[in-house]
């Protein structure tokens, strides 16, 4: 595993106000052909923190991974892309408050290893509010 | 928005690998302020010993007798001026061995034959000669006989050992020379090992995974591992496995069951209902399997094989806080109790959920799948069944209780060495 031949992205799309689409995008960089051994089905997972690190939410928490290890191929130029969708609640399910937030992709490898993208911004909104009617 | 990815080397593996690979001799000494160092890395033990030999004539070796006392061998005949207690300062300042009863002079005197000088030239002279015949596995200046030993393969390599021995003016009485056992490396789950044993790393194409248990299945010889550790979870493509590795003498066996997930009664609308995660392969012409053996690991957590456990028999009631076990080719051995009994659990990512499982808090992580989870009751194992989930954090596992996977609907009646001989 070369993780210098590796490029991740990931992207955070607002759907509609209450929903964020997450994806993780790790690409073969290098001309030649590398093998990932990817940890567990699935073995990505999305961390979602406030700026001081604390852990807001996490995609994988409360899920049962089958604990399998593939062996992946991955072509030069190739792309994995994982995918996921937070609902701006925390782990309790409980609507997350407006403000700044940082997101992290997860790729699982063998275990003890992974692979952890820097963390990326995230701005969560204020609902917005309904119009009145009038003579409310 | 491309970012760099940062890999996340485990820095404590990172250390307790330098730790270990740094390895810690056989001889333990104290050493204190006052005492010389010892060059211990230039010298080996033999050398050591050699020397004291020069500093107390006619010493013929030191070992702790069964009793735990310091016996020290001395040469009948070879007068040494030096008192006992004089003796004992000796050993400790050439050994730098910081033990009281070495200076208060508490040893035990034993009447010797050779002088260890005298057997580290004859174990010089023989051992470039030993290593070149058939069948000679290790050689030894045996402290606690006053003798050379030589370990071989069988009584024809004895002969020949002997009878260089004489060629070279060494006399025979000085030798023993006996049958040995090889030394072999210490395996691990992740090695190729033969006759197969529930817990080793088990390959099919593009994965890994661990072997359940061997058993018997309607007359044919094969093993149980995780439904999801075949091509397809559910139906039979004849997944081929490999042991630890694809390689053209590592084929293990066949998929040959591998019951689909269909909705039944108790099956909750639009998914997939099995009562286990659970196939079964048969085993490869010629792979020598064992019945009933589950690999037995040498602590919590390790993954080198010591021995094996042996069924003796099934799990017919699980009750939550019993601890279980796991052995796995990932984590190794796990324990922990059993926190939830007869959960129905979905599948992430899937339409599966898989009905009446169990849950035990113990380490698991991926590579794990389809290992055995079993009890230890003294002599022998109780079989519970086999891991095939885990949560997120590796903190616990989920596994189909054995009566599940037997069930008619399922693998059917397995002969898992539970009951009667092997």
């Amino acid at each position: 595993m070369e993780g210098q031949a590796l490029s991740a992205r990931i992207e955070a799309m607002e759907q509609a106000s209450r929903a964020i689409h997450l994806m993780l995008r790790v690409r073969n960089e290098s001309e030649r052909r590398l093998v990932l051994t990817l940890g567990g089905r699935p073995a990505y997972n999305f961390l979602v923190k406030r700026l001081d690190g604390t852990l807001v939410w996490e995609w994988q928490r409360g899920k049962i991974i089958q604990p399998i290890l593939e062996r992946r191929s991955l072509e030069p130029g190739e792309e994995l892309i994982f995918e996921a969708t937070w609902k701006l609640t925390d782990m309790r399910g409980r609507r997350v408050p407006p403000g700044e937030y940082q997101v992290q992709g997860v790729l699982n490898l063998e275990p003890p290893e992974k692979l952890l993208t820097d963390p990326w911004p995230l701005r969560v909104s204020p609902p917005p509010r309904k119009a009145r009617k009038v003579g409310d | 928005m491309t970012q760099t990815l940062k890999r996340l080397a485990s820095v404590t593996s990172i250390l307790l690998g330098l730790i270990l690979a740094s390895g810690f001799g056989a001889w333990s000494a104290t050493l204190t302020p006052q005492m010389p160092r010892v060059p211990l890395p230039e010298e080996t033990l033999d050398e050591q010993l050699a020397r004291l030999a020069e500093q107390i004539p006619g010493f013929g070796g030191i070992f702790l007798d069964e009793n735990g006392r310091i016996a020290v061998y001395l040469v009948e005949g070879e007068v040494t001026t030096l008192s006992v207690r004089e003796v004992g300062a000796t050993i400790a300042r050439v050994l730098g061995w910081d033990e009281p009863r070495l200076r208060a002079g508490v040893i035990r005197i034993l009447p010797g034959r050779y002088n260890f000088r005298q057997l580290k030239e004859w174990n010089d002279q023989i051992f470039p000669h030993a290593f070149e015949l058939r069948g000679v596995r290790w050689t030894d200046i045996d402290e606690a006989q006053n003798r050379l030993r030589i370990g071989v393969e069988n009584e024809a390599a004895a002969e020949e050992v002997i009878e260089t021995l004489v060629s070279l003016g060494v006399p025979r009485e000085a030798v023993i020379v006996e049958e040995v056992e090889p030394i072999l490396p210490m395996l691990t789950l992740r090695d190729k090992v033969r006759p197969l044993v529930g817990g080793l790393q088990i390959n099919f194409p593009g994965y890994l995974c661990t072997l359940g248990f061997n058993a018997v299945r309607s007359g044919v010889a094969g093993f149980v591992t995780a439904s999801h550790c075949t091509n397809v979870q559910g139906g039979v493509e004849g997944t081929p496995y490999w042991q630890p590795l694809e390689a053209t003498d590592t084929f293990i066996g066949t998929e040959i069951a591998d019951p689909l997930y269909t909705w039944r009664l108790g099956c909750p609308r639009g998914r997939l209902c099995r009562y286990s995660d659970s196939a079964f392969a048969q085993l490869a012409f010629g792979v020598n399997a064992s019945l009933g053996s589950l690999a037995q690991i040498a602590s919590l957590g390790a993954i080198e094989i010591t021995g094996s456990f042996q069924i003796t028999a099934e799990a017919t009631r699980r009750i939550r806080g019993e601890v279980v076990n796991k052995v796995g080719r990932t984590t190794g051995w796990s324990q922990g109790p059993i926190t939830q009994t007869c959960v129905n659990v979905g599948v992430t990512g899937t339409r599966i959920v898989l009905l009446c499982q169990d849950f035990v808090q113990a380490t698991v992580a991926a590579g794990d799948s389809g290992s055995p989870v079993f009890k230890i009751n003294g002599s022998g194992v109780t079989l519970y069944g086999l891991l095939w989930g885990g949560n997120s954090s590796g903190t616990s596992f989920v596994y189909s209780p054995i009566g599940n996977i037997q069930r008619s609907d399922e693998l059917g009646s397995l002969r898992t060495c539970a009951v009667g001989t092997c």
